[in-house]
């Protein structure tokens, strides 16, 4: 176990967005991402978990360098990103790609897929003919599933499926070490979905690819992922392998999270519902814990004080006070 | 004698689209008791969203209703005319959209978009149909309601307007609610909100459902009754015990097959559906399942499956449960037996 490497490590990380609501009145600060640390092993997939707005995808966008963070150090393959200037990214973002959740708007409508894959070949020099970047370009897209017939076609005759096998196909034309996956099949049919995840799943046995990948489904997180972080308003509030969140969680919010999923195998269970979401409004008022307003276990300390992760078994990261 | 509040028969709708026809509904027919919650689910296309509208009346321009009657009480709202349309659409039936935010609108209070569908549909004076609308913020969990009445849409989250258009939506006490994909746009810690709201006010009032949605799981819990539509069809209808115990049609059972769930594993693959859904443009006279499915056979390709009874509450139109077909091991030999004895 030892033996593997750290492929991605994300240290303190922070971003924050500021804005008035009016002209000359007080600037509210929202803390997107707030000192989140992980890291990502080589040949690995790391899920990221949470509501909408608990910033996994501004961590996303920070990994692949369109965000610049404003504290914090993400640190690929022994390269520090903030040391990188923005001409020579060129080379990180080879090592580095993006899938995005709507592949419909993630393409060039006016692109057909032979340019859309081509266009990241000849932004990178990959290769140096023609007839080399076609071998190229029909290796792949036979690779994510697609037909070489289908070259001429654009996005728009694209099923949203096809759509995103395109995305994946562009992505991994670059020959990248790590994939960030942002809810890459929450726009999809369900019966697509299975696909895409399969195709996913293959295609990391077949590259040895790493993947950070974002979903706010959590049996999808769990069924694709060796490490998962659950995030809540800008923290990870829990660390683990797959088992580890899904059996042994100990946080009430990944609780929430469980208990959340409509599964068809548990018909009989209740569905718990949480309190009034108004509340997550509201978390900025304390200056403890983000969950404590729509904790049920919450103590007064969970009001004063902001909880840190405490490992409590090995690579397994709590961050709440009863634990 | 279970009383039948709604009954669909033989509804077949096309779309004209660039003079090509699309069959957006083909044949269908169900029925929705007093009191029922009755979910509808399917891909994209499939033709739910448009069951809906249809219901309603609410078709575009190029969408006719070619065949077909839908008796509300008896009463064949498709003879109706646009005025007595109106009094239907939101004091019998009356529907919840995908979007909470594009249901709202953005430049009036929510007090007095409610206030005024209250005083559009029924004669009384508006401090009278002020209280009214409280009354029915109240009931769908809104705290703080004399704020809210004079609030925005833009001040709520997601959770907070998809309440409020539901309070809306029930506001002339409507017989059924037609809920199209409600928390399909929500957090999933919101949908269980939503979806336990909806339960809770359908038992209050006695008021029918038809929930609509792409997701098993939404309609699992909550439902008595599931309709499954895939390329304008009505692939299997049953109750929610016997669908999940034992689909009948393969589509449904791969459809349930593909879902992951915590305990999948991540070595076995999820079985999934291959090829994509039919397009509406390009569908014929055949089963429009018969590209996907693994038991495809001759005259799948020729005939759409009529609908095969295998128990009073459950109905499949598959050609597998015809007498002729080969019996397949696994599910329909069971199928087959229960089938021949109805």
């Amino acid at each position: 176990m030892s033996e593997k490497k750290v492929l991605l490590e994300v240290k303190n990380l922070k971003k924050y967005y500021s804005k008035s609501l009016y002209l000359n009145t007080k600037k509210h600060i929202t803390k997107a991402v707030d000192d989140v640390s992980f890291s990502v092993y080589e040949g690995e997939t790391f899920g990221l978990v949470g509501e909408s707005g608990c910033g996994k995808t501004t961590i996303g966008k920070m990994i692949v360098k369109l965000i610049e963070p404003d504290s914090g150090e993400i640190v690929f393959d022994g390269l520090n990103f903030s040391e990188i200037k923005e001409k020579d990214s060129l080379a990180l973002r080879r090592n580095v790609q993006m899938v995005f959740q709507d592949p419909h708007s993630a393409l060039d409508p006016k692109f057909t897929l032979f340019e859309t894959i081509n266009e990241a070949l000849k932004t990178h020099k990959l290769c140096k003919t023609k007839i080399e970047a076609v071998a190229k370009i029909e290796r792949l897209i036979n690779l994510v599933g697609l037909n070489s017939s289908q070259l001429q076609k654009y996005p728009s005759e694209f099923s949203g499926g096809q759509c995103q096998r395109i995305s994946i196909a562009k992505a991994l034309a670059v020959n990248p070490r790590l994939i960030v996956c942002d809810e890459p099949v929450s726009a999809l049919d369900v019966s697509i979905q299975a696909q895409i995840i399969n195709t996913i799943v293959e295609l990391q046995h077949k590259l040895k690819l790493t993947y950070v990948f974002i979903s706010h489904n959590l049996a999808v997180v769990k069924y694709i992922s060796d490490k998962i972080g659950v995030m809540y308003l800008g923290k990870i509030v829990e660390l683990g392998t797959a088992d580890d969140i899904y059996m042994h969680h100990q946080h009430p919010y990944t609780q929430t999270l469980l208990d959340a999923i409509l599964d068809l195998k548990h018909l009989a269970k209740p569905q718990q519902s949480i309190d009034d979401e108004n509340s997550l409004n509201k978390a900025t008022a304390y200056n403890g814990c983000n969950f404590c307003s729509r904790c049920k276990l919450a103590t007064p300390r969970c009001f004063e004080e902001v909880p840190k992760l405490k490992e409590v078994a090995a690579g397994h990261f709590v961050a709440c006070h009863l634990i | 004698m279970i009383n039948n509040l709604l009954s669909v028969k033989n509804l077949s709708l096309q779309f004209d689209i660039d003079g090509k026809q699309a069959y957006a509904l083909r044949d269908v027919s169900f029925d929705i008791a007093q009191g029922e919650m009755v979910g509808i689910v399917g891909e994209s296309g499939s033709g739910k969203s448009v069951l809906c509208f249809s219901l309603l009346k609410l078709l575009y321009k190029n969408g006719k209703i070619t065949n077909g009657q839908i008796l509300l009480h008896g009463d064949d709202l498709l003879l109706k005319s646009e005025n007595e349309m109106t009094k239907v659409r939101g004091e019998k039936i009356s529907m919840i959209f995908q979007d909470p935010f594009l249901a709202l609108n953005p430049t009036i209070t929510i007090g007095h978009q409610i206030t005024w569908i209250i005083m559009k549909h029924e004669n009384i004076k508006k401090s009278e149909a002020k209280k009214r609308a409280a009354q029915i913020l109240s009931s769908v969990g809104i705290h703080d309601i004399d704020a809210v009445m004079k609030s925005y849409s833009h001040q709520f989250s997601g959770g907070q307007r998809q309440r409020i258009v539901i309070a809306m939506a029930l506001c002339c006490n409507p017989e059924l609610l037609l809920a199209d994909e409600p928390t399909t746009a929500l957090d999933v810690t919101t949908q269980a909100q939503v979806l336990n709201l909806i339960s809770d006010l359908k038992k209050q009032r006695n008021m029918a459902v038809m929930l609509v949605t792409h997701d098993f799981g939404v309609v699992a819990n909550t439902c008595d009754k599931i309709i499954v539509m895939y390329g304008g069809l009505i692939m299997e209808q049953a109750t929610s015990k016997e669908l999940f115990a034992a689909p009948k049609n393969p589509y449904t059972k791969a459809l349930l097959e593909c879902i992951p769930s915590l305990e999948s594993k991540r070595e076995q693959q999820i079985e999934q559906i291959n090829g994509d859904p039919p397009d509406i443009l390009k569908l014929g006279d055949f089963c429009p399942f018969y590209k996907r499915c693994k038991y495809a056979m001759n005259i799948c390709t020729r005939k759409i499956p009529p609908i095969f009874q295998v128990s009073p509450t459950h109905s499949s139109a598959c050609w597998l449960l015809d007498e002729r077909a080969p019996v397949i091991p696994d599910f329909k030999a069971a199928a087959r037996k229960e089938a021949n004895v109805n």
